[in-house]
Formats: C-alpha cells, structure tokens, sequence
C-alpha cells in the first residue's frame, strides 16, 4: 500500500514537472501553456506585460509590445490566439508572439508576418536547447 | 411592452455604467492595483507575475532589481504569495500590483516588519496622491 502511494506520488509529481516544462521555451512562457489558460487568465498575463512595458526601460520590450497600436487587451488576446492557431508556432514564447501582434495590427503584409513568425519558430528551437 | 424595454434599456446603462467606474476602480497610476489583484483567481494572479517573470528573465531592464527577485530559487507562487499578503490588508489595495511586488521583493530580501510598513505606507501614499 505504502509502495503504491509512494508511486502515484512520484507519477504525479513528474507528470506536473513535464507540463511544466512543456508550457516553457527556454524559462519563459510558451503557446502551450496560452493556449490551455481561459480568457482571464490570458488577459492576466497582457496586464502584466503592459504594467512592465509602460514602466520599465528593458531592452527590446518596445519591439515587441504592441500597446502603441491601437488595440484593446481582448483584441491583443485573440490576435495571439490566431498566432498559436498554428501549431507549429506552440513552442514560440508569448513573450515574442506579441511582437508578431504589434506587426499586425499596424498592417503588416501576410508574407511579412509569416517571415517574422518562421524567425519566431527558429528562435523557440534556439531557446530549447 | 414599451416600458419593459425602456426598463432594460436603463438597467443595461446603469450596467455599464457601473462596469466602466469599476474598470477605474482597478487601476492606479495607469496599472492594475490591489483590487484588480484580488478579483483575479489564482491562476489570473500567476499570468500577471508570470509576465513580469517573462521580461525580465528575458531582457535586461532598468531598476529591474528593484521589484523581481534576485534569488531564482523563488517560485512564480511564493511572489503570488507575498504579493496577497500585502494586499490582505484592504487599505493597500489601491496600490499598483508593481509597488506591492517591491514590498514583495523587500520582504523576500529579508526587509524588517518596520521597514515593510514604512515601505506600505509610502506606497499608500503614493498611490492617492496621484488619481
């Protein structure tokens, strides 16, 4: 009995460790982890960012957040949600596919943003290793 | 008929009306504060810290070290932690959630309780200064 609680603890345990890590790409946020959370707690996590972006001096972040643009936090929300529609962008961090949202919401052609998205792809393999 | 409409007509106005104060009430000094905080669920409160995590793991920012932890040990949660903690009492909650992290973060340093209630009235006083 003891043997078998000792088991599930451990099975628990690593299970919640491996989605972890599932839902990170080099220690940071990824689509996998977006895609499982509900609208709230995604537009958690966009408050969370505009908060830092509007009140830090960080490097890059300007490239990326697209709070310039005139957006509100529901319609960056979905815009990142048709990012991680496709599959193969999951391993991208949220962090990075908002730079993807800042290039479309101020017009951006398809073929561009699907150029940054395939930098965004290379970038998550990088992340990983 | 007509007045049943007019009724929700006015009830929808009040309605937004008094979701738009509300959306006011959450914020300070442009950010999401205490009461934007404490009406996010546990998980909601994870994606905010988890941001902020996001960033400055990533990128190096200004005065960073000011607010986020420098101990990488320190789980996403346990910040979640310390942050309701200061927002537990009800007078903070007009606080942004970035002034409670720095308390946070002063805490976590190992910040005394006097020094902790120097920093929270400072932060209370910051924040209804400036509407």
């Amino acid at each position: 009995m003891f043997k078998k609680t000792m088991l599930l603890a451990v099975f628990c345990l690593s299970s919640a460790m491996a989605t972890e890590s599932l839902y990170q790409t080099g220690g940071v946020y990824n689509g996998r982890g977006w895609l499982a959370d509900t609208v709230m707690e995604k537009l958690n996590y966009i408050y969370g960012m505009s908060d830092v972006a509007r009140n830090f001096k960080c490097e890059s972040i300007s490239d990326l957040w697209p709070g310039s643009e005139k957006a509100t936090y529901m319609e960056i929300v979905q815009i990142v949600d048709q990012f991680y529609a496709d599959a193969s962008n999951r391993a991208v961090p949220v962090l990075y596919a908002l730079g993807w949202v800042k290039m479309k919401l101020r017009g951006d052609t398809p073929a561009a943003l699907e150029k940054f998205a395939a930098s965004l792809r290379r970038t998550a393999v990088g992340l990983a290793k | 008929m007509k007045t049943t409409l007019l009724k929700k007509t006015i009830l929808l106005a009040v309605f937004c009306l008094s979701s738009a104060m509300g959306e006011d009430l959450v914020y300070s000094l442009g950010m999401l504060n205490g009461r934007g905080w404490v009406s996010a669920g546990h998980e909601g409160k994870l994606m905010y810290v988890r941001a902020l995590n996001d960033v400055f793991v990533t990128f190096k920012c200004d005065e960073s070290t000011d607010f986020w932890p420098d101990n990488d040990k320190i789980t996403i949660g346990e910040i979640a932690d310390v942050i309701d903690q200061f927002f537990a009492d009800a007078a903070n909650r007009s606080v942004p959630i970035l002034g409670a992290l720095s308390w946070a973060k002063q805490k976590m340093s190992g910040a005394d309780a006097a020094a902790l209630e120097s920093l929270a009235a400072t932060l209370r006083k910051g924040s209804a200064s400036t509407k």
